[in-house]
């Protein structure tokens, strides 16, 4: 009997434990909300692959003009060397930007393969699973929303460094 | 089955065995090119997929002014890399930002 309380104890213990964790995760859906996914989830796989399609052209072209930048910030580096200025701001500021345009490439990566996923799915039979996929990407979205902000600062700082190295070279023509 | 007799067999049969061995070695090529292909995620960028048609016409594929890497750092050249860098960031800007609201419940009407 003791041994029974015991493991009851236990058990409600473990409940208690493990309860946050996992409601942290994902909110449960509604009965409601699940019929509404397997009704409508065909046309929202449509959509997500016309999305796909428009997206994979947008990393195209953002791809290409950050190459396109990175490159004319390497010919204003190398003439500032060659020209024996001072200005560490430009190569800070052309280094970050490799860093957050690599980070950029690896997360649009990873939110393709999951919207690729979501697109998969037999949406009707998983609706939950559907459902839990789609938010991932969702996240996965965001961060490359925010890699594209941050390349973006680090293109103002570079305008900032060569508005810098402009009053220098004013000062040293004065 | 003696190593003689291998050889014999390959021997006797040079032409098949070579037309095997090109087959072979052209399968193991491409198995090992479309890895690459996957996993460095080219293939994520290949708008020559089917289904990707309708947007291809959207990529941009126009040649850009270069700025020298060679040359004076004075007012005129510091005023070229302004205007070039000006007109990639507007390009920039015109592009999506990946925040529009398209994965959004209400847009994939999966709001009950």
């Amino acid at each position: 009997m003791k041994a029974s309380r015991r493991i009851s104890l236990l058990a409600v213990l473990a409940v208690f434990l493990v309860s946050p964790a996992v409601s942290a995760e994902a909110v449960p859906l509604s009965d409601r909300q699940i019929q509404v996914i397997k009704a409508n989830c065909l046309g929202a796989q449509n959509s997500i692959q016309q999305l796909q399609r428009t997206e994979a052209v947008t990393r195209v072209n953002r791809g290409r003009a950050y190459e396109s930048i990175s490159k004319l910030f390497v010919a204003l580096n190398s003439r500032v060397a060659i020209n024996k200025l001072d200005a560490p701001a430009l190569t800070s500021a052309t280094t970050e930007m490799e860093h957050r345009f690599t980070a950029f490439k690896d997360d649009y990566s990873a939110y393709e393969d999951v919207l690729s996923d979501t697109a998969k799915l037999s949406c009707a039979v998983q609706p939950v699973t559907f459902y839990d996929t789609l938010t991932h990407a969702r996240e996965l979205r965001a961060k490359v929303a925010a890699d594209i902000k941050a390349i973006n600062e680090m293109l103002d700082a570079y305008q900032q460094g060569v508005k810098d190295l402009r009053a220098q070279v004013n000062e040293d023509q004065q | 089955m003696k190593w003689s007799e291998v050889v014999g067999l390959v021997t006797r049969h040079r032409f098949l065995f070579a037309i095997g061995g090109v087959v072979g070695i052209a399968i193991i090529m491409t198995a090992v090119s479309l890895s690459l292909y996957v996993t460095s995620g080219t293939s994520r960028l290949d708008l020559s997929r089917p289904g990707y048609e309708s947007v291809r016409k959207d990529v941009q594929d126009r040649p850009e002014e270069t700025f020298n890497s060679d040359g004076p750092i004075n007012k005129a050249a510091l005023d070229e890399f302004d205007r070039l860098l000006q007109k990639r960031r507007a390009n920039l800007n015109g592009l999506g930002d990946f925040e529009d609201t398209s994965l959004d419940d209400a847009s994939l009407r999966l709001t009950p």
